[in-house]
């Protein structure tokens, strides 16, 4: 495969890059020759480990969801970790049907360890008393941890 | 165009250059030299692999022939361990 033609970076402008990437002892971290990478990858001693990854809370239920058309789901993990990635899964009963977002989606969390997802509903086939919306939070990497969160909207009535 | 990006859950100790990257949820611990670690600073998640290779390459001319195959072996190792993706 050819590579495609790159600009040249001079030399002094490649330590610069590195400098900066190297982090805070910038200098210091850039090494004058090159070494041939080592690299030793292993698994965490048992007192190290958290057995089961992450641990997933949904939002609490709301068995009083008196709202119009508009939800809002909530998961977290612990420890707080950003970048991981839940799945929601939304299921309805009733009428109320679901304007927006995708039934099932991911969302990555954030620096908190949260994830937030905001829901429509449909303004023509609102919440009728009874109604349940449900989200199924899951990992969407199992390695990253197990379990599942469930957060459940149930209508009282038409908040509208 | 291989890509490599950062998996989000690292948790980054250096000392002297030499960087130990712990994921206590994936129970991985990855040590690794300072040119290692310089190539994991670099996979940004924006730069190539070729990207990569030429700018250690600039900053390191004597060592172009090594650079080149030294490069893509550790970032396939990282990905295939766990501690890169491939965007």
């Amino acid at each position: 495969m050819k590579n495609k033609p790159s600009a040249k970076i001079s030399r002094r402008d490649a330590m610069k890059v590195l400098a900066v990437v190297a982090g805070a002892a910038a200098l210091a971290n850039v090494p004058d020759k090159w070494t041939k990478p080592g690299l030793d990858i292993g698994v965490l001693p048992a007192h190290a480990q958290t057995s089961s990854g992450y641990t997933l809370l949904a939002g609490a239920s709301d068995p009083n969801a008196n709202y119009c058309f508009n939800l809002i789901s909530t998961a977290t993990i612990s420890p707080a970790a950003s970048g991981i990635v839940l799945r929601y899964v939304i299921t309805t009963s009733g009428t109320v049907t679901i304007a927006s977002p995708a039934l099932s989606g991911t969302i990555p969390t954030d620096i908190s360890g949260s994830v937030s997802l905001n829901i429509t509903v449909d303004s023509s086939l609102p919440f009728d008393v009874g109604d349940t919306v449900t989200v199924t939070w899951t990992f969407e990497n199992a390695s990253d941890g197990i379990g599942s969160g469930i957060q459940v909207f149930t209508s009282s009535g038409n908040g509208c | 165009m291989l890509v490599p990006a950062p998996i989000e859950g690292f948790q980054i100790e250096t000392l002297d250059g030499e960087i130990v990257l712990l994921h206590p949820a994936r129970n991985l611990i990855i040590h690794s030299n300072q040119t290692g670690a310089l190539i994991w600073h670099l996979c940004d998640g924006i730069r190539t692999v070729d990207e990569i290779t030429e700018l250690l390459s600039a900053a390191y001319p004597d060592a172009r022939d090594e650079i080149q195959a030294d490069v893509p072996a550790v970032i396939q190792t990282l990905i295939s361990r766990g501690a890169l993706r491939s965007k």
